[in-house]
C-alpha cells in the first residue's frame, strides 16, 4: 500500500457481495461431485468408456468454456450473463430465447431432479440411521414422497434467495468446509477399511436399516450382472470414452453457472481472476471425483458400486421386473461407505455433514436464473414487475414464481412419470447445452463485431498465434458442444434416449422432444409478443440491443 | 449543528417541493422529510464536512460537491426508495434491485447530481457499525467521528478525502463527547475493536500530515492540524485492544486488511 499516492475515484464505490472465494465456492458446487456427480455416475453402468478418463478429458474440454465465460465475464460483468452478452452479440431475438430456455424454462425440469437427489442423499440414509425404516423406504420409493420433497426443495431454495447475497455467501461456506470435512471422513473409511469389512457392514447395516434380505452383497451383484452392468473405472477405447461424456457433463459442465451473477462479484472484469476461480473449481472437483472412486475401487470395489447402481436403475427405469435387493434404497456411496462402521451416531454425523453438499448447492437451481430474468425485464422484454422484490423481505417473489410454479408442475409429470416424462433427465443438460454454444459463438464473434468493446477489455491482451484466446477457446468448446448435441439429438450408438434416435434399436423419446420443443416455441411467442407489444407503446427493442445495459 | 428535534421526534411535515438545486438546502430538505416520515436520514461525505467546518470553504480547501452520500441507521430499504420516488429522484433499478439491502443509488437528473444511501451500516475499505442512538446527536449528519472514520477508512485517498480530512480536523478539538468535539474515546474504541480499520486509520493519519504539506495553510492551521494529528495517533495506540484486536495483529500486513470498493458505472 503506497502511503505518498493520492489516487482518482470519480464517485463512491460500491464493496460487492460477493468475493472471488465466495464465486469460487458456488462453482465448485455447481460441479457437485456428491450430488450431480454420484447421481449421474449412478446412472453410466452401460458404458464401455472408463469413467476416470472420461473424467479426466472431458475435465480438461470444458477448461475451454472456463476461458470462454470468464472472458466474456471480464467484458461485460452484468447481472444476467448469458442474456446480455448473446443479445448484445448475436441480436435480442436469438438472445432471448437461448437464455430463458437455457436460465429459466429448463431449470422447471431440474426441480425433481435436485428432489431426488435430496432424498437420496439426505432423508433416506439419515432416516434409516435413525432406525426409522418405513419412512426412509417411504421417502426412497412413494412418489408422494418423491413430490413432497420437490415442494420441499423449492420452499428451501425460496428461503435462501430470500436471505439475500450476503447470507447466501455466508451459508454456502459454512456448508463447503462442513461438506468437505464428511467427505475427507468418508474418504478415510474408504482408505483404512478393505472389501471383506464393507461385505459385513453391508449385511449388517442394509438389513437393520433398510429390511435388505441376508446375502445382499451377492444378490446385488447377481442383479447388476444381470441388468448389463459393464462401465469399467479405467481404460477404454477413446471413441468410448467419448461417447460416456454426453452423460458425465450432466455433472461437470457447469462451472460457469455463476456467470449471470457475476454482476455481484468483487473485481469481475479481472480475467485471471475468474478464470482461476472457475477453473480450480473444475480441477479440484475432477480431482476429487479421482479420489473418491479409487477409494471406492479399493473397498466397495467398483465392480460391486457398479452393478449395484446397475441393479438400482435398471429396476427404476423398468428395464428389469425384478426388484434389486436393496429394494428402492439408491445405493448412495458415502452412505455405502459409511457401513463399514456399525456406529450409527458416526454414520448420522458424517452422511448429515455430507448431505451440506446438497443444502449448500441447492440454490443454483434458480438463483442464477432470477438474474436472466431481471436482466429481460429490465430490457422491458418481460413485465417490469418481475425484476421487483417484496419489499420487506427483499424476495424477488415474480421472479421466483416463475421459476416455482412451473417448476413443480413438471414436477408432478416428473414424479408421477407421465407420459414418461421421468426419460428426460438428460433434456435438463441438453437445452443448457444450447444455449452455451449461443454464448460460445457470441465469445468467437466479439473481439471482431464488437472490436472497440473488446479492444478495450482486459482480455485484448491474450492471444495465441495472433487469434483471440477467447475465439480459440469458444472454437474447441463450441466443436464439444456439437458434438454432445449429436449424440443427445441423434444418438447413432442408442445410448441417451432424450432425442430421435437414428439408431433402429434406439429410443425415439417424442415426449422430450416435444417437451423442448414446447419450451423453444413458448420462448419465441413470448419475444415477438414482447416486441409487437413495445412497439405499440413506442419502444423500439432494437435499440434496447445496441446499449450494454448499465451494471 | 446540535439535534433539537431528535431523529425520531416529529416535526410538522413539510410540504412537497421540487428538488433544489443548492446541493445542502436539498440535503436538508430530504433529512426533513425522512424525519417527517419517521425515517432517519444523516448526511456524510464532503457536503456533511462543510457544514460543520468553515475552514472547508478555505480557498486551498474547497471543492466540488457533485452527489449527496447518506446513511440511514433504518434497514428497511423500501421505505426509503418510497421516500426518495415521492421526492422526485430515479431509482438506478438494477443497482437497488441487486444491493439495496446495504446500498441504494438515486439519480436527480435536472441537476446531474446522485444520491448514495448506505442502509444499515457503512461497508467500503472497512464497515463502521451504525446505531440510532449515535444517529440523534445530530440533526442533519453523523457525527463528527463517525465522519472522519469514514473518510479516515478509505485506503485509496482522493485529494478532496485529503482536503475534507484537513478542514474537519482544523475546526474540531478531539473531545470526550459529539458536540462540536471529535469523540475521541469513540472513535478509538471502533478502532481498536477491528485491527483492519486501526491499521487503515493509523497510515491514513500519517497520509493527511504528509499530504496536507501541499496546501498553503497559515501556520497556526498547520500547527493545528499536525497537534490534532497526533493526538489521533496517540489515542489509537494508546487505547487498550480487544482479543479480536489482537489476534488479527497477529497476522498483521500478510493478509489483507481492506477491501477496495469499486467503482460502478452508473449510466
Amino acid at each position: 500500500m503506497s502511503e505518498s499516492t493520492l489516487f482518482l475515484r470519480k464517485a463512491t464505490g460500491l464493496v460487492r457481495s460477493w468475493s472471488v472465494f465466495d464465486a469460487f465456492i458456488y462453482a465448485f458446487f455447481s460441479i457437485n461431485l456428491v450430488t450431480l456427480g454420484f447421481y449421474i455416475i449412478s446412472q453410466m453402468y452401460f458404458f464401455e468408456g472408463g469413467l476416470i478418463p472420461a473424467l479426466v478429458i472431458s475435465g480438461i474440454i470444458i477448461l475451454a468454456e472456463v476461458v470462454v465465460y470468464a472472458g466474456l465475464i471480464a467484458v461485460m460483468p452484468r447481472a444476467g450473463g448469458d442474456y446480455v452478452w448473446q443479445s448484445r452479440i448475436l441480436g435480442g431475438g436469438l438472445g432471448f430465447v437461448l437464455a430463458v430456455t437455457g436460465w429459466w424454462f429448463i431449470l422447471w425440469l431440474w426441480t425433481p431432479l435436485y428432489a431426488d437427489m435430496l432424498r437420496h442423499i439426505f432423508f433416506v440414509p439419515l432416516l434409516g440411521v435413525l432406525s426409522l425404516k418405513d419412512a426412509a423406504l417411504w421417502f426412497a420409493g412413494d412418489a408422494n414422497a418423491f413430490f413432497l420433497v420437490c415442494v420441499l426443495t423449492a420452499v428451501f431454495v425460496t428461503i435462501i434467495i430470500a436471505l439475500g447475497m450476503k447470507t447466501y455467501a455466508r451459508m454456502q461456506k459454512f456448508c463447503f468446509w462442513v461438506g468437505n470435512a464428511g467427505l475427507l471422513v468418508v474418504c478415510l473409511f474408504l482408505l483404512l477399511s478393505n472389501n471383506d469389512a464393507f461385505r459385513a457392514g453391508l449385511e449388517a447395516n442394509a438389513t437393520k436399516y433398510f429390511g435388505a434380505p441376508p446375502g445382499v452383497y451377492e444378490a446385488t451383484l447377481a442383479a447388476g450382472e444381470a441388468a448389463g452392468a459393464i462401465t469399467p473405472l479405467m481404460g477404454g477405447s477413446l471413441t468410448a470414452i467419448f461417447l460416456a461424456m454426453p452423460y458425465l457433463v450432466f455433472f461437470n459442465l457447469w462451472p460457469n453457472w455463476g456467470a449471470t451473477l457475476y454482476g455481484e462479484v468483487k473485481g469481475a472484469d479481472d480475467f485471471r481472476r475468474n478464470l482461476q476461480g472457475m477453473a480450480w473449481a473444475l480441477i479440484a472437483t475432477t480431482l476429487l471425483g479421482v479420489i473418491f472412486f479409487l477409494l471406492v475401487n479399493k473397498t466397495i470395489t467398483w465392480d460391486f458400486y457398479t452393478k449395484a447402481n446397475a441393479a438400482y436403475w435398471s429396476y427404476r427405469w423398468g428395464f428389469s421386473e425384478s426388484a434389486p435387493p436393496m429394494g428402492s434404497v439408491w445405493p448412495y456411496p458415502a452412505m455405502l461407505a459409511m457401513f463399514v462402521t456399525t456406529n450409527p451416531f458416526l454414520q448420522f454425523v458424517v452422511l448429515l455433514a455430507m448431505s451440506m453438499w446438497f443444502f449448500g448447492w441447492a440454490g443454483t437451481v434458480f438463483l442464477s436464473s432470477t438474474r436472466v430474468i431481471f436482466a429481460a425485464a429490465f430490457d422491458r422484454l418481460l413485465p417490469e414487475a418481475v425484476a421487483t422484490i417484496e419489499p420487506r423481505t427483499r424476495t424477488p417473489i415474480w421472479a421466483l414464481a416463475l421459476m416455482i410454479v412451473p417448476g413443480l408442475i413438471v414436477s408432478a409429470l416428473y414424479v408421477y412419470n407421465v407420459a414418461n416424462f421421468a426419460s428426460l433427465t438428460l433434456a435438463s443438460t441438453l437445452v443448457i447445452a444450447v444455449t452455451y454454444l449461443g454464448s460460445t459463438v457470441a465469445a468467437i464473434l466479439l473481439p471482431y463485431t464488437k472490436k472497440d468493446l473488446y479492444e478495450a477489455s482486459p482480455i485484448a491482451k491474450y492471444k495465441v498465434a495472433g487469434v483471440p484466446l477467447i475465439t480459440v477457446a469458444g472454437v474447441i468448446f463450441a466443436l464439444f458442444l456439437v458434438f454432445l448435441l449429436y449424440q443427445w439429438l441423434l444418438d447413432p450408438n442408442a445410448l441417451y434416449g432424450i432425442g430421435y434416435s437414428i439408431n433402429e434399436n434406439g429410443y425415439k423419446n417424442g415426449t422430450s422432444l416435444v417437451f423442448m420443443g414446447v419450451m423453444y416455441l413458448l420462448a419465441v411467442i413470448i419475444y415477438v409478443g414482447a416486441k409487437m407489444y413495445r412497439k405499440n407503446q413506442g419502444v423500439d427493442l432494437d435499440l434496447v440491443y445496441k446499449e450494454i445495459p448499465v451494471e | 449543528m446540535r439535534n433539537v428535534v431528535g431523529a425520531t421526534g416529529r416535526s410538522p411535515l413539510p410540504s412537497l417541493m421540487p428538488i433544489l438545486s443548492d446541493a445542502q438546502e436539498e440535503a436538508m430538505r430530504l433529512i426533513a422529510e425522512a424525519a417527517a416520515r419517521g425515517l432517519t436520514l444523516r448526511l456524510l461525505g464532503g457536503l456533511a464536512v462543510r457544514m460543520h467546518s468553515p475552514s472547508a470553504t478555505h480557498r486551498v480547501l474547497a471543492r466540488q460537491y457533485p452527489d449527496l452520500d447518506f446513511a440511514s441507521a433504518d434497514k428497511r430499504a423500501y421505505k426509503i426508495e418510497a421516500l426518495m420516488a415521492e421526492l422526485g429522484y430515479e431509482p438506478h433499478k438494477t443497482f437497488n434491485l441487486l444491493n439495496g439491502d446495504h446500498r441504494l443509488l438515486f439519480f436527480d437528473p435536472a441537476h446531474e447530481r446522485q444520491v448514495d444511501i448506505f442502509v444499515g451500516k457503512f461497508h467500503m475499505c472497512h464497515t463502521i457499525p451504525f446505531s440510532l442512538q449515535r444517529f440523534t446527536l445530530d440533526l442533519f449528519t453523523l457525527p463528527l467521528a463517525e465522519l472522519l472514520l469514514t473518510k479516515m477508512q478509505i485506503v485509496q485517498m482522493n485529494e478532496k478525502d485529503v482536503r475534507d480530512l484537513c478542514a474537519l480536523l482544523l475546526d474540531h478539538p478531539f473531545g470526550e463527547d459529539d458536540t462540536e468535539t471529535i469523540n475521541l474515546p469513540h472513535l478509538a474504541k471502533l478502532c481498536a475493536d477491528d485491527w483492519g480499520l486501526w491499521k487503515t486509520v493509523s497510515l491514513s493519519v500519517q497520509k493527511v500530515r504528509d499530504f496536507s504539506d501541499a496546501y498553503e495553510l497559515e501556520g497556526e492551521k498547520k500547527l493545528t492540524l499536525v497537534e490534532r494529528l497526533n493526538v489521533l495517533r496517540a489515542a489509537l495506540h494508546e487505547t487498550p485492544k480487544s482479543l479480536r484486536w489482537k489476534a488479527r495483529d497477529a497476522i498483521g500486513e500478510r493478509v489483507q486488511w481492506y477491501e477496495l470498493p469499486e467503482e460502478v458505472k452508473r449510466g
